[in-house]
């Protein structure tokens, strides 16, 4: 399918976007934290993907596409540094920004735990926009992705021993800011 | 407790959860947890933030990202690269054999830059008729004339110095720029089929002398080196005489010599000829005065390198050359004109350098160019 591909077949191409799709937008929603730019992320990188078929030399073809989207949202990252957008978070009572993002769940729709559970979610990804764009490629490829070593080094282009590096340190940064959502965490996994 | 633990230690329980240890680095990272209840507690945290991210909920796509026809528009430079590679690569070669071919070719470059005097098959002709005179000639062996040499890039050759010019009459293929050099007479003849080879012995002018000249002659550059500082003065020079008035007859008592830039080309060759015995301190002219009627060089005249444009007819060509009052009794404008076209005498050795350094230099241009854009434009396929 793949080598139908890069001769220029566009219906294998497309099976191949099926199959890859989740992937590549599940990548691109954990390094940009937004669906809507994760939507043109993921678009661009098929688009670029398609484009440069001629480029793939074998290998991990999962690798090569993360790698591609994973290079779309630094360019999406980077245009929003250059044009920064204002914050969607409410002021609370004293003008301050109210960094939970949970406020646009709407808890009365929702049972208890789905509520705590998308707060956890939403204080997961708080926490991972924090991170440096090579942490944050690094942990969501091995720890939300399921990456090993060796893929995620593929992927990013670094060697293995960078992706070591890379994880150990965007997993302590990642402990020491979700201790301050303890109240949202669950008992088995509370950090203390 | 804490500050105990290093990065290298979090990069040991991170490598630790993912079971990337090996066996022997595992089992001694299991005696250190054992033996240290902080580094156990900080693998315990570092293990439920890794928990907490692989329990991330898979976020469903917002819709299928199916690439269109109309979404993927062919990549042309992907053709364009290897294309500008090629061109690069060469100019690049034709670079290199536009510099060193003509070190392989030519390896003494300093004689191969003076354009080595030919002799057309025409010019020994004629110089065997000029023989043929000279022994009929009534002038004394210590006569001698003016012989005549026809520089390398001659077509056609008139034959200058036959007393009937209208019996040899000179095949002017096309027109082009000829130079002639003229010999100074010589003390004693010698064999008209020598005036074809180049000066060899010394010249009789000693440098000083020789740099002093408005004129210097070619063969004394192989003996006079240029002084230093002083190329800029010498080219002024040239460009000076070659645009200045006439300081110079053949004769005290004559008129200028019709139409010829000269350069002296000292020799020991001789060429006898009808012509008058020559004079012996000799000024040098190089220049047309019109209304004056132009008279063929006397003998003994100077040395000198004649430089004719043909304007392609035999007659313009004879006019010029010839020691015949009638044919040298040309229009004084068409004599003019000769002399202006006439102006940039000398080998074209600078025009040559000149082309050569423009090949260089857009050679060189090109390759750097078509290079970068090949670059620019695999960068861009990536």
């Amino acid at each position: 399918m793949i080598q139908a591909a890069r001769d220029g077949d566009l219906d294998s191409f497309n099976r191949l976007v099926l199959a890859y799709q989740d992937l590549v937008y599940n990548q691109a929603y954990r390094m940009i934290g937004e669906e809507e730019s994760a939507d043109d992320a993921t678009q661009n990188a098929f688009i670029s993907a398609y484009n440069h078929l001629g480029s793939f030399r074998g290998g991990s073809f999962k690798a090569w596409l993360l790698r591609i989207v994973t290079n779309a949202c630094y360019d999406e990252l980077r245009r929003r540094k250059r044009r920064p957008t204002i914050p969607l978070e409410p002021l609370d009572d004293s003008g301050e920004e109210v960094e939970s993002p949970s406020w646009m769940v709407d808890p009365a729709d929702r049972p208890e735990e789905q509520v705590q559970r998308v707060e956890l979610q939403n204080a997961i990804q708080h926490c991972l926009d924090k991170l440096p764009d090579d942490f944050r490629s690094a942990v969501v490829m091995v720890d939300v992705q399921g990456l090993d070593y060796s893929e995620a080094a593929e992927s990013i282009g670094t060697p293995v021993g960078t992706i070591k590096s890379r994880l150990a340190r965007a997993r302590l940064r990642l402990r020491d800011c979700l201790s301050g959502f303890a109240e949202l965490l669950p008992s088995g996994v509370r950090l203390e | 407790m804490k500050n105990q633990i290093n990065s290298r230690d979090y990069e040991l329980i991170s490598t630790y959860l993912d079971n990337q240890l090996g066996s022997k680095e595992r089992a001694i990272f299991e005696e250190r947890l054992k033996a240290d209840p902080e580094l156990r507690n900080e693998l315990h945290e570092i293990s439920k933030t890794r928990l907490m991210l692989r329990r991330l909920p898979r976020q469903r796509v917002p819709r299928n990202y199916y690439v269109t026809a109309q979404a993927v528009r062919p990549r042309p430079t992907l053709k364009l690269a290897p294309i500008f590679g090629i061109v690069s690569a060469v100019a690049s070669v034709l670079l290199a054999l536009v510099i060193f071919g003509g070190t392989i070719l030519s390896p003494t470059s300093e004689v191969a830059m003076v354009p080595a005097p030919s002799i057309p098959t025409e010019t020994v002709a004629s110089q065997q008729e000029i023989a043929r005179s000279s022994a009929a000639s009534p002038l004394p062996p210590t006569e001698a004339a003016p012989s005549i040499i026809m520089g390398a890039q001659i077509q056609a050759t008139p034959t200058p110095f036959i007393p009937d010019a209208t019996t040899t009459q000179p095949e002017i293929a096309t027109p082009t720029t000829i130079y002639i050099y003229v010999y100074p007479p010589s003390a004693t003849p010698v064999n008209p089929f020598s005036i074809a080879i180049a000066p060899t012995e010394t010249p009789t002018l000693s440098c000083d002398e020789y740099w002093s000249k408005p004129l210097p002659s070619s063969a004394d550059i192989y003996h006079c080196p240029t002084p230093t500082g002083t190329l800029s003065k010498y080219l002024e020079s040239i460009l000076s005489t070659s645009t200045s008035t006439p300081t110079y007859s053949p004769t005290p008592d004559e008129s200028p010599t019709p139409t010829l830039t000269t350069t002296p080309w000292p020799t020991e060759t001789a060429s006898p000829t009808e012509t008058p015995a020559p004079t012996a301190t000799p000024a040098p002219t190089d220049t047309f005065t019109p209304g004056v009627t132009p008279v063929p060089p006397a003998l003994g005249a100077p040395p000198q390198a004649q430089k004719l444009i043909p304007s392609g007819s035999e007659e313009s060509a004879t006019e010029i050359t010839s020691p015949n009052p009638l044919l040298g009794a040309g229009s004084p404008t068409q004599a003019a004109q000769d002399q202006t076209q006439a102006a940039p005498a000398g080998p074209n050795f600078s025009f040559l350098s000149y082309l050569l350094l423009t090949v260089e230099i857009s050679l060189a241009v090109i390759a750097v160019l078509a290079g970068i854009t090949a670059i620019i434009l695999r960068i861009r396929a990536r």
